[in-house]
């Protein structure tokens, strides 16, 4: 019971501390902490794919750059506002996300990687060439910011700062009562091991296109976001390197958790401020990150950080990496 | 027009066997281990600088130099085997998977921070004499990268069916464990295939870079191509491997004859998506391991 | 020849064989019987190097084995016909006895004559030489599995569960080249659940439940034994 009451007593004191740093800090690293948000959007939506449900997509690049587009697209040339938009782009990714998935989720490992990677060059090479549509390689110009409610002003950083606070809270918010369902039950088992999932009766192909549907409008969610927040947008934000650098953020921070993707995300987005001197070496201190941490520390930042404090305290906690058998179980037998 | 599809043939017939090259060695590793080595581009490119550096630098032959870049990038992989994939061997697919995008963006961006982004070429020591067969030109170099590529390949393939190491290679792949009760020392095995893979990527890199540029990001692209030729062909199958690689080629060829160049890229990835719809294990792929 | 001490082994943090002790002398049939899920199959992999004992020793010939990598117990001369028979299904019958003999370091025309040898036992495997081993029937595939691994030339055989899944008149046929071999001098410890085949053709047997050693002695003893008769034969 305490253990609860601390938890929540941190989160609520995080919270606090979040909302008052724009007085705080100074407009370069609340610009800063905006795309840390939006990528944290941006990668929840990937760890309900890798690290719940166990399935290595690429195309979530490509989901993210449907949704900047579908909204930047609708706030330039059709005029409407941005609040009317990220519903809208929201959904567009999501139905193609559906759409994508219903032939792709059969795959296994693997191949599901190489053809969501496939899908999400597709849809970029399409973006590039399709001038008349998306403005090919000059992309979108002059997306308008969102327009005001409540007193706030979107233009100003520290104002946009509070959307996309409450938007990433409200996201992780959801995927935690996602994981914590039978659904989410049902994503672990099938995460840990197929086969058995099936075995215990878990329909786990509708579980499968579930998470990659809600992924995908989550990812959706997240490029409108972007759109507007940054006001351009080009193809050249939605590649394959980009793809990489969201799937690092999941991992390196601990997949399959809550918090790591937050962890990774910020680590990595701060990193190159913090090495400024090194940056040139950014990618090559990645890469050696990404090999170091599947072989030593699978479970991420978040993993070491944990083993860390259960050193310390000399307790056994309750492994969130399960084996999954007692998720399948439960979520097996009330037939979903 | 027909000169140019003749033309365009032969252009094919050379892509699909540079394709062949990689994508044999990329196969194998995954026929045989289990492990998709997503860093196979950065050997073919690791190769390529070898050779480069051999030829431009110490002036050393072509051939030779060739060869040497095989045996250093092959002990190379012979270390990344052993020290990164063998770790990881009982684990989940995905680790290597991973681990394997891990070691492809710091090798990639490693020789990019030393190298710098500069353009290299690789001097080679043939004419500028021309072929002509039926209407369609090919170079010396083209033929001669033509002909190593059979070449090796009819040697892997005999090693494979008629030496006693080629049955070991076989017997490991089909059931690993009876492969050990055999006396056949796995860990080594495995080591070797890595080296063979990496030997033969690194060759191909050589090859090509000597017919184009040699730059720190030229793998990027092959790698991924090799892994979707074989998912194309059926991964595991080394005539899948052959095949996809010349069905690429070719497809390659004539989207840039009838289209544009620039759709190149695309019709790789719709042609295994399409593939993939109507045999999901590739065309050669046999069931699910 | 082989000798087990205390021996340990887990599956990840499962204990799955509890300080098992037993011992195989040169020229014995010496046979392990035991239920489904005793430990069976996981002590003989334990013996020939494919799973790690987590305690205890296992000594062949004098020599610890249990650190060593399976190729050089192979080399040590342990064969080891595994449970389910394991043939290399895309390989021929001939190239299946011919991985039989990879870690000989005799003569070609050594290895050549014992391949003859094996036809000769086993008719049936010289009509189908070139047949995919993977396409012949679960007796002929043991039959496959036995000749490969008397290629080897093994001092000792380790035989998992030869009976199970075969009809009735091979298990029969199996048995007596079992014996036949014994009776040639080789030494052979042989798994089964098959317990009354097993107990008549060995001179000692252990009996395996659970990871524990519960009986043994001398099989004619067993063969007579209230608590054998009752669990393992059906009495």
């Amino acid at each position: 019971m305490n253990n609860n009451r601390m938890k929540i007593g941190t989160i609520i004191a995080v919270l606090v501390v979040l909302s008052v740093l724009p007085f705080l800090l100074d407009s370069y690293l609340i610009h800063i902490l905006n795309q840390i948000g939006i990528w944290v959007i941006l990668t929840a939506s990937l760890n309900l794919m890798v690290g719940y449900t166990g399935q290595l997509s690429f195309a979530h690049v490509g989901l993210f750059a449907v949704g900047a587009y579908t909204s930047a697209i609708l706030t330039t040339s059709a005029g409407f506002s941005f609040w009317t938009s990220f519903p809208i782009a929201a959904i567009v990714a999501g139905v193609l996300g559906f759409i994508i998935g219903l032939p792709v989720l059969r795959f296994k490992t693997h191949f599901f990687a190489i053809v969501t990677l496939g899908f999400g060059e597709i849809i970029r090479l399409t973006i590039y060439n399709w001038r008349d549509l998306t403005g090919g390689p000059n992309g979108i110009y002059n997306i308008p910011f969102p327009t005001n409610i409540l007193g706030l002003d979107f233009a100003l950083r520290e104002h946009f700062y509070y959307l996309i606070l409450i938007s990433a809270v409200l996201v992780v918010l959801f995927v935690k009562l996602l994981i914590g369902s039978r659904t989410g039950k049902a994503m672990i088992a099938i995460r840990e091991n197929e086969n058995f999932a099936l075995f215990v009766g878990i329909n786990t192909w509708k579980v499968k296109i579930f998470a990659f549907t809600l992924s995908a409008a989550l990812a959706g969610f997240a490029g409108s976001l972007y759109a507007s927040y940054n006001s351009y947008i080009s193809p050249y934000s939605f590649t394959v390197s980009e793809s990489v650098s969201i799937l690092l953020m999941v991992i390196i921070g601990g997949m399959g958790t809550i918090i790591g993707p937050i962890l990774g995300t910020t680590f990595l987005i701060f990193l190159p401020e913090l090495l400024r001197s090194v940056s040139e070496w950014r990618m090559v201190i990645y890469g050696g990150l990404l090999v170091l941490t599947i072989m030593f520390m699978r479970d991420g930042i978040l993993g070491l950080i944990k083993s860390f404090v259960r050193k310390k305290k000399h307790h056994s906690e309750k492994n969130l990496l399960s084996t999954g058998k007692e998720e399948a179980a439960i979520a097996g037998s009330e037939r979903n | 027009m027909g000169d140019q599809i003749i033309q365009s043939i032969l252009d094919g017939l050379v892509s699909g066997s540079i394709y062949g090259l990689m994508a044999i060695g990329f196969t194998l590793v995954f026929g045989i281990m289990h492990v998709i080595n997503l860093a196979h581009g950065e050997l073919y490119m690791l190769g390529a600088f070898t050779t480069f550096i051999m030829v431009g630098v110490y002036q050393i032959n072509f051939f030779v130099a060739i060869l040497a870049a095989m045996l250093i990038v092959g002990g190379l992989g012979f270390l990344i085997e052993r020290y990164i994939f063998r770790p990881l061997r009982n684990t989940a697919m995905l680790n290597t998977l991973l681990a394997s995008i891990g070691l492809s963006i710091f090798i990639s961006n490693l020789v990019l921070k030393i190298a710098g982004t500069g353009m290299r070429s690789i001097p080679t020591p043939f004419s500028d004499k021309s072929f002509t067969i039926i209407g369609a030109t090919i170079s010396t170099h083209r033929l001669m990268v033509l002909l190593l590529t059979a070449l090796l390949v009819a040697v892997l393939f005999w090693v494979i069916k008629f030496t006693k190491f080629g049955r070991s290679l076989r017997a490991t792949s089909q059931d690993q464990d009876a492969s050990a009760l055999m006396g056949v020392n796995i860990n080594l095995t495995y080591g070797l295939v890595f080296a063979i893979s990496a030997g033969m990527a690194a060759m191909a890199g050589g090859l090509i870079g000597s017919l184009y540029v040699v730059d720190p990001t030229m793998g990027l692209g092959p790698g991924l191509k090799a892994f979707i030729i074989v998912i194309l062909g059926g991964m595991g199958s080394v005539v899948g491997a052959i095949v996809g690689a010349f069905v690429m080629g070719y497809a390659e060829t004539f989207t840039s004859l009838f289209w544009a160049a620039s759709y190149q890229d695309l019709v790789g990835y719709i042609l295994l998506i399409l593939v993939l719809l109507l045999k999901p294990n590739g065309l050669f792929g046999g069931a699910k391991r | 020849m082989l000798k087990i001490e205390n021996l340990q082994v887990h599956y990840d943090k499962v204990q799955v064989i509890h300080d098992v002790s037993l011992e195989v002398n040169e020229g014995e049939i010496v046979t392990l019987i035991g239920s489904n899920g005793a430990g069976k199959t996981t002590l003989l992999r334990t013996i020939s190097g494919i799973k790690r004992a987590s305690g205890g020793s296992i000594t062949f010939m004098g020599e610890p084995i249990h650190q060593m990598t399976s190729h050089k117990i192979v080399e040590m001369g342990i064969g080891h016909v595994p449970e389910g028979r394991h043939v290399f299904p895309d390989m021929s019958v001939y190239e299946n006895l011919q991985m039989g003999a990879f870690r000989r370091k005799d003569s070609q025309a050594a290895i050549k004559k014992d391949l003859e040898h094996i036809f000769d036992l086993f008719p049936r495997l010289k009509e189908r030489s070139q047949q995919m081993a993977g396409t012949m029937s679960g007796g002929e595939q043991q039959m496959l599995a036995i000749g490969r691994a008397i290629m080897a030339k093994p001092k000792l055989f380790l035989f998992d569960e030869p009976s199970l899944g075969i009809a009735p008149i091979i298990v029969a046929e199996i048995f007596k080249m079992i014996k036949k071999m014994n009776e040639e001098g080789s030494t052979i410890l042989l798994v089964e659940q098959n317990a009354n085949a097993a107990l008549k053709i060995s001179d000692r047997a252990y009996i395996l439940e659970t990871g524990k050693i519960g009986l043994e002695g001398q099989s004619s003893d067993l063969l007579n034994d209230d608590r054998v008769r009752k669990i393992y034969l059906g009495f």
